[in-house]
């Protein structure tokens, strides 16, 4: 009997056409979307060699300790600058071009022209300051102790040496913030699964809907139905959560992670709690099923807004002023254990996430079997 | 005007459903206009990353020294030293480089050892590679003392670093003419108009065209004494108006949030660029209602036409994010224009002719869209017409 109901189940959803552009195409429409539009985001912080140009005047020429100074900051793999020497009308040009980022004259001092405020220009006066504090340095030094200069001052002074050791975090070199917007985009899917357990739901409960009157009056137990119903949702939304991760994962080269056991897991328990949270509120909420639909969409949205995916930030902002709806967030949770496995060389925070799931999970289920057992109907 | 009439019903009897979504699109954009960055640009100003600072050493003068300077240059943020804290803030960017200064580093800097500050960053960032320049700058010059003056006290050494470093290089901020525009919030909050359009123009018009373009509906329609074109004249009239008021409506909520940035005459043409825009989403509202044949369709295609142009074409992401293959895509879309004439305009001081060609140019552009989108409508609903469906 179950394999029956669980076929016919099945035929049901698939036959959905609408169902199915919810919970599949558009979940693989905004991938692309995002895929196309975020791909930048991240390659932006890297850094790249500053252009500038310096202007060649005879004072330039005359400052041996300046021009050795920017060769030296202008050479190698980690160069900061790409420089490029040329006149004063040139450098005017280059700089409204946008070709470099400021232009440095030396006349009795060294100048920076810039055209507008930002890091790459901030790198640049740090290190033009560097120099002027170097020699304002040595300066004060020499005033003071002159035989400073025998004993090695200016070697010292070439010396740079590197006072910063890295530590990494996590298991990422380069976290890159843009995945969590395709983790909360499979929280999404998960979330959408909730349109089957509303289907369900209506498709059992007497007063929802007419098939279901006819359901009710076969000789099959209820909690059957309603079991190979859901299981027959699951299923369907399992394959599809498949479709967009490996969609994801192969066409849109989003990392996850190598951790294949766990971030299935995850896909698994959170279309558990995406069909059961659609159970609930179809069970809780006696009105028509355009309202329901409604309230759906929206609880989804707004729990995706919260775990980030329309502003990244929003998941951290919420972790730190307001942990707990972090922790009834079932889009949170989703996103969050598929960041822990990304980011996190230890696994406590992933199951602490799969274990919050779980637990929603089962009282969604529990709270719908007890609302819709038993029901008997003098009339619909 | 019976067909104009009949329009403002069916609008009444969804009006409830329009504005939950004009509601739902406007605390959103307010949002997203809040949370986009502003930029000053009349004058030089640094900018600051964000360090989150952990001292395990003792409080010693040395570090209290270091601490004041990288502070001048940069923004502390505090978080508990606890590695899930701190992995989260940089993974969210929260904090762009984590500086912890290990046990003993006082004592090892003093006696000449090469110790090291632990930092914990986004490799290879822009921020991260500043911030080692702040750091190392700061130590070598302490070095540089240390290694003339054997017995400096930490009180002199410090005062006399802070002194060689307070020294700045001179900026000079080239003008490009006059004061420049300040239009930082409201250019996003157009931008993301574009959305808002789209979206409710799409569902309003389309659903009444769904109407209106109902098989037995039109037949009935067709059979009254009222001319065809008549009728078409009056629900073109009814979109226009609807279109207009929902414009009016979003402009109107413009000026309750940017009072002072909205009385520019930048304002002016982001209103022009704006009702221009509104024309082009009426055109495919148009196309919509001809092409769709139930409810369900309906949703499902306003949000993807909304969510992909807007996507594509530079009102979600900045269009300088984006990669030049989607650029050369998004040129297909009048949203790419529109969001183009929206940055034009944020950037305008002078209001020469010169200055605004471009941007009357990509508003043409607009229109143009929208005269191609009405033609194959109404081929399509011609066609459909012949088919006698």
């Amino acid at each position: 009997m179950f394999w029956h109901i669980f076929s016919n189940r099945l035929k049901c959803i698939i036959r959905d056409k609408q169902l199915v552009f919810w919970t599949l195409v558009f979940p693989l429409i905004l991938a692309t979307l995002f895929s196309m539009t975020l791909i930048n985001i991240s390659k932006q912080e890297a850094f790249k060699s500053i252009d500038i140009a310096v202007v060649n005047n005879e004072a330039y020429q005359k400052d041996v300790g300046f021009k050795n100074f920017l060769t030296e900051a202008s050479q190698g793999d980690n160069k900061l600058f790409n420089i490029n020497l040329t006149t004063k009308e040139e450098a005017e040009k280059l700089l409204d071009n946008g070709k470099v980022e400021g232009y440095i004259t030396v006349e009795t001092q060294i100048n920076l022209v810039v055209k507008n405020s930002g890091l790459n220009q901030t790198i640049i006066k740090s290190v033009l300051d560097e120099y002027n504090q170097t020699v304002s340095a040595v300066n004060s030094i020499v005033t003071d102790n002159p035989t400073a200069l025998q004993n090695g001052l200016l070697e010292d002074v070439g010396k740079r040496i590197e006072f910063t050791k890295n530590i990494q975090a996590g298991t990422k070199e380069k976290p890159d913030s843009a995945v969590n917007y395709f983790y909360t985009l499979i929280a999404m899917a998960c979330l959408y699964g909730s349109f089957f357990g509303l289907k369900e739901i209506t498709d059992i409960q007497a007063d929802l809907s007419k098939r279901a009157a006819r359901l009710n009056v076969a000789p099959v137990h209820k909690l059957k139905v309603l079991v190979s119903g859901l299981c027959a949702g699951f299923a369907v939304l399992l394959l599809e959560i498949s479709i967009l991760l490996s969609y994801l994962v192969f066409a849109m080269k989003v990392d996850f992670g190598d951790q294949i056991g766990y971030i299935l897991l995850t896909c698994f328990v959170g279309c558990a709690t995406g069909i059961s949270f659609g159970a609930i509120v179809s069970a809780i909420i006696k009105k028509r099923e355009g309202v329901k639909t409604a309230i759906l969409i929206g609880a989804t949205m707004t729990a995706c807004f919260l775990s980030g995916m329309m502003y990244g930030n929003m998941k951290y902002i919420v972790e730190k002023n307001v942990p707990i709806l972090a922790y009834i967030n079932p889009a949170a949770l989703i996103t969050d254990a598929f960041y822990a496995l990304y980011y996190y060389d230890t696994p406590t925070r992933f199951f602490t996430n799969i274990g919050l799931l779980s637990g929603l999970t089962v009282i969604f289920c529990l709270v719908t079997y007890l609302i819709i057992r038993r029901q008997k109907y003098a009339s619909i | 005007m019976q067909v104009f009439r009949i329009y403002f019903k069916i609008i009444k009897k969804q009006l409830g459903q329009l504005s939950i979504y004009i509601g739902v699109f406007l605390a959103m954009a307010i949002m997203f206009s809040f949370t986009s960055p502003t930029s000053s640009i009349d004058d030089f100003t640094q900018s600051k990353t964000r360090v989150a600072f952990i001292n395990e050493d003792e409080n010693s003068i040395l570090i209290e020294g270091f601490k004041e300077y990288l502070g001048n240059h940069s923004v502390y943020v505090p978080i508990q030293n606890e590695m899930d804290k701190l992995q989260d803030a940089l993974f969210f960017r929260d904090v762009d480089y984590i500086a912890k200064i290990p046990m003993g580093f006082t004592k090892g800097i003093i006696a000449g050892k090469n110790s090291q500050i632990e930092k914990t960053v986004v490799s290879g960032s822009t921020s991260s590679i500043y911030t080692d320049m702040l750091v190392n700058k700061y130590f070598n010059t302490v070095k540089l003392y240390l290694s003339s003056y054997k017995d400096i006290t930490q009180e002199e050494l410090v005062k006399q670093v802070a002194k060689d470093l307070k020294i700045e290089t001179k900026v000079q901020m080239k003008r490009t003419g006059e004061k420049s525009a300040n239009t930082g919030n409201i250019k996003y909050f157009f931008n993301y108009l574009a959305y808002v359009l789209i979206s409710v123009i799409v569902l309003g018009v389309s659903s009444i065209m769904m109407v209106f373009n109902n098989t037995n509906l039109r037949r009935r329609n067709l059979c009254s004494p009222i001319k065809n074109a008549s009728i078409n004249l009056q629900i073109l009239l009814g979109n226009i108006i609807f279109s207009t008021v929902c414009w009016g409506l979003l402009i109107g909520v413009s000026f309750i949030l940017y009072r002072g940035q909205m009385l520019t005459t930048n304002a002016i043409y982001f209103c022009i660029n704006s009702f221009v825009f509104t024309l082009t989403a009426l055109s495919m509202s148009f196309l919509v209602g001809i092409l769709i044949k139930s409810r369900n369709a309906q949703s499902g295609i306003s949000n993807v036409l909304s969510l992909g142009l807007c996507f594509l074409s530079g009102v979600f992401v900045p269009q300088e994010f984006l990669s030049e293959n989607v650029l050369a895509m998004a040129k297909f879309t009048p949203t790419y224009w529109f969001v183009k004439a929206n940055n034009d305009i944020g950037n305008l001081s002078n209001f020469s002719m010169d200055n605004l060609s471009p941007v009357f140019m990509y508003m043409l552009i607009e229109l143009g869209f929208a005269v191609a989108i009405v033609s194959v409508a109404l081929v399509m609903s011609k066609r459909k017409q012949l088919k006698g469906s």
